[in-house]
């Protein structure tokens, strides 16, 4: 299991970690509830930064997951498309989504550190419900 | 009222789910659009990520074997499309992920237009959320669905968020309101109007169709229908 501490975050609720696994926060899966439905990206895939390439689904709702970094992906959590629910229970663990060997490192780089990442779903909170 | 027609002239499903994304592709964030539509034949929808044999299955078992069940970009479940008015929305969907306060919002919606039309309706709210999903949109009402005092589901819905907007698609099954196609189709825009503060635009700028035409082939190709 990843340090939420340690990861870089996405406005769209993403986590990177510095090994390139990829999942959604654990507010994320808290505001979409129960996950039923995982469909990561094909491995080898070539994303841009930003670009959708995983779809999540809660109950009668599909979300879009967006890469942090451009670059391939090199592994998909099939144990999470098996058991959607790992996404809920263990967001940072086995409910990964997936590993991406990033084309350009720096990218990371405009991503929030954790305790941004705070303030962004404080303010997200403060501004009301969408 | 506020002119809301329904969609002429009335799509495939194919057709139908292929505008409704190409609306949420190409409509700038921030806006608000309604479409409600017909159906130019009966036809059955089923959720991203069911099942094509599901949808197969219940097809037959309706005995609708020539109706080619078409996947949508939301989620939920299966749904006949026979008797029903759909509406979809495109709205903006930034802050929050939440599913529940988007139902709660434009079934809110529908409430107020269909309660001026002289149709009560009530907000499911169960004490607990039912345990996993239902195969079928109208097996079970699901929390903030629209349901009659016996709690017969008349409203359900579905979601798909993308970048800061959504796309909502719901099925309003007209048998127990007592309003025609035409009554509902004004009641569900009026309702938005109130629930939202501004009428949502019903046009529909000529990319966004041209955009639907070419999207239509993927919504009736095996790839995309028979994906799962």
């Amino acid at each position: 299991m990843f340090d939420p501490k340690s990861l870089k975050y996405q406005k769209s609720h993403e986590w990177l970690s510095a090994d390139g696994t990829v999942g959604i926060s654990d507010h994320a899966q808290k505001e979409i509830t129960d996950v039923v439905f995982v469909e990561p990206p094909k491995v080898g895939r070539h994303v841009k930064r930003g670009e959708a390439c995983c779809v999540v689904e809660s109950v009668k709702a599909a979300f879009d997951i967006y890469a942090p970094v451009s670059g391939e992906i090199a592994a998909a959590n099939a144990e999470a498309g098996k058991n959607p629910a790992l996404v809920n229970q263990d967001p940072y663990g086995k409910g990964w989504l997936f590993k991406i060997k990033a084309s350009a490192p720096e990218d990371a780089s405009a991503l929030m550190s954790a305790a941004d990442y705070e303030k962004f779903i404080a303010s997200e909170a403060a501004h009301g419900s969408h | 009222m506020l002119g809301a027609e329904l969609t002429a002239p009335a799509l495939d499903a194919a057709g139908q789910m292929a505008l409704d994304e190409a609306v949420l592709l190409s409509a700038p964030v921030g806006a608000l659009i309604l479409r409600v539509y017909l159906w130019s034949d009966r036809a059955c929808t089923f959720g991203y990520s069911q099942p094509h044999r599901a949808a197969r299955a219940a097809c037959d078992a309706r005995g609708w074997t020539d109706v080619a069940p078409v996947r949508r970009a939301t989620g939920g479940g299966i749904v006949f499309h026979d008797g029903d008015v759909t509406f979809s929305l495109v709205f903006p969907w930034e802050r929050t992920w939440a599913p529940d306060s988007i139902y709660k919002n434009i079934h809110r919606a529908a409430h107020l237009g269909l309660k001026r039309a002289g149709a009560a309706t009530f907000l499911n709210s169960p004490p607990a959320r039912p345990l996993g999903a239902a195969a079928a949109c109208f097996a079970r009402a699901e929390p903030m669905d629209l349901v009659l005092d016996d709690g017969t589901k008349v409203l359900g819905g579905a979601l798909r968020k993308r970048e800061g907007k959504g796309l909502y698609q719901g099925s309003l099954r007209l048998e127990r309101l007592g309003l025609s196609a035409q009554a509902a189709a004004e009641a569900v825009a009026e309702g938005a109007a109130l629930e939202f503060g501004h009428a949502p635009s019903r046009e529909l700028a000529p990319e966004w169709l041209e955009a639907a035409r070419d999207l239509a082939q993927r919504y009736r190709s095996r790839d995309w229908n028979q994906r799962r």
